[in-house]
């Protein structure tokens, strides 16, 4: 079953099902109604998913698959090219660059790579609604949205931990910068993404400015984060003690 | 009102806001709320119109609430500071005539802080539902919004309002108060949610979280994660 019409009927029932898990809630959407809007008989949609769990499995691992992907691209053109060529140091609590340029350019390939990473999530916005609606059920223990939180984990189970840490074995951070990362830069873009058609609604603002005042913010935020050279990978290392220059 | 009949419309508004965060506005059933609150179906309609009517019930009366929290403070400590020239605000960055002030100004922010989020912490079922109502695709439960956002038009916050009241000179641009809303509000929401199932996967005990998150929360307020000595309250 793999040639193209076959394909086409899968993406088409993965497209639909992630639409009405969005849109009705997992529970709220029945197979019927997925065989019905995809255009499939119910059997075929059997024949790829043998249950409706088995969808919305596939539909987030795909997802955190892509995810993942795109933090190894990162990691690969990025981190691991710039600490085997020397210009980056990993030290237990920042990235120490040899230039004022690497620094830069670290700076702008991150940059990229979050807006990547944006762009990817916009485009996922009925993905990660199913994901934030799923994590608000009670009882459902470790839903998908702690594989975000995996995915910041300094354990070899991440491997973008462990990828890091390969090229670097001083590479660590506390669970404290975890923490922080998960419920301030996580979750404000998950937020930002899931009731960014609200909050433009509420506050008169178009895609554009939403898009514009969402980066200028983070911007402002990583601000704290460098100091000269260095790149500070610990909340307030920078700034707590009074600086010496 | 007789006690046994406010005791009973208390039990009805109880026994929905536990549906509520269970199983959802939708999943939850009239008939379920009458069983679990152990009254009539006919009672439930006797004070509410229908489903609809408790939700808004409990969401207004939990706003109430918070917004009571935010004005006490307002009122009992930032005014205080205002009027005895030791705090000064210009737009959304407090000005302190004395390091003592500052210091005086951070014991108090931190206490409101912990005010605040235990009190969200024991209403946590308010907020899944809060959370849950703000998700749902087309609704016009925007209640989440409409209370915390401040738009240029003149619409404000019940705590902005208290503010400006006192300092004509608050004002927030858009920039802040997007800020606020998604780097500070939800998170803060999120934690509150989340918290349980974030211990689950990090091992964290409660007191670590609560007070990784208070510290997040105070860097943010005071600058220090902000930088550049952008204060915001």
């Amino acid at each position: 079953m793999n040639d193209p019409q076959s394909v086409e009927a899968k993406e088409r029932i993965i497209s639909t099902a992630t639409e009405l898990f969005s849109k009705k809630g997992y529970d709220g959407a029945k197979m019927n109604e997925i065989a019905q809007a995809a255009a499939v008989n119910k059997a075929l949609i059997y024949y790829y998913f043998p249950t409706k769990q088995s969808i919305l499995d596939h539909i987030i691992d795909s997802f955190f698959n892509d995810v993942t992907g795109m933090g190894m691209d990162f990691i690969e053109v990025t981190i691991k090219k710039m600490i085997n060529s020397g210009r980056m140091d990993i030290l237990p609590d920042r990235m120490r660059f040899t230039t004022t340029e690497d620094m830069l350019a670290f700076k702008k390939s991150i940059f990229g790579y979050h807006q990547r990473i944006l762009r990817y999530m916009l485009q996922q916005r009925s993905m990660l609604r199913i994901i934030l609606a799923e994590a608000l059920r009670t009882g459902e223990q470790q839903g998908a949205l702690l594989r975000f939180f995996r995915l910041a984990e300094t354990s070899d189970k991440n491997p973008l931990f462990r990828e890091i840490r390969l090229a670097d074995s001083d590479f660590d951070y506390s669970g404290e910068v975890i923490f922080r990362k998960f419920f301030f830069s996580t979750m404000p873009m998950i937020n930002f993404i899931v009731f960014h058609e609200d909050y433009k609604k509420a506050s008169g603002m178009d895609d554009d400015e939403m898009l514009a005042c969402y980066l200028r913010t983070i911007e402002t935020l990583n601000a704290t984060y460098f100091d000269g050279n260095d790149i500070l990978m610990q909340p307030g290392v920078g700034t707590e003690a009074p600086r010496e220059h | 009102m007789e006690k046994s009949d406010s005791d009973a419309r208390e039990r009805i508004l109880c026994a929905a806001a536990d549906l509520f965060a269970e199983k959802g506005y939708e999943g939850a059933k009239m008939n379920e709320i009458a069983l679990s609150a152990s009254v009539t179906k006919g009672l439930i309609y006797h004070y509410f119109e229908g489903k609809q009517a408790i939700l808004d019930h409990l969401i207004r009366s939990f706003f109430d609430e918070v917004k009571i929290i935010g004005i006490r403070f307002i009122r009992e400590r930032i005014s205080q500071m205002i009027h005895e020239g030791t705090l000064d605000i210009q737009g959304n960055r407090p000005c302190f005539s004395s390091a003592e002030a500052e210091a005086s100004y951070r014991r108090e922010m931190h206490r409101y802080y912990v005010d605040l989020l235990d009190y969200l912490l024991y209403h946590k079922r308010m907020l899944r539902i809060l959370l849950s109502e703000a998700l749902r695709k087309g609704e016009q439960h925007d209640a989440l919004l409409r209370f915390f956002l401040i738009s240029e038009g003149g619409v404000k916050t019940p705590m902005h309002k208290e503010l400006s009241d006192l300092d004509p000179d608050v004002y927030y641009t858009d920039d802040i108060v997007f800020l606020k809303f998604f780097f500070s509000l939800l998170p803060m929401l999120n934690y509150i949610v989340f918290e349980e199932d974030y211990r689950t996967v990090s091992g964290l005990s409660f007191k670590e979280t609560r007070q990784m998150f208070v510290r997040a929360l105070e860097e943010f307020y005071f600058g220090d994660l902000v930088g550049q000595g952008v204060w915001i309250l």
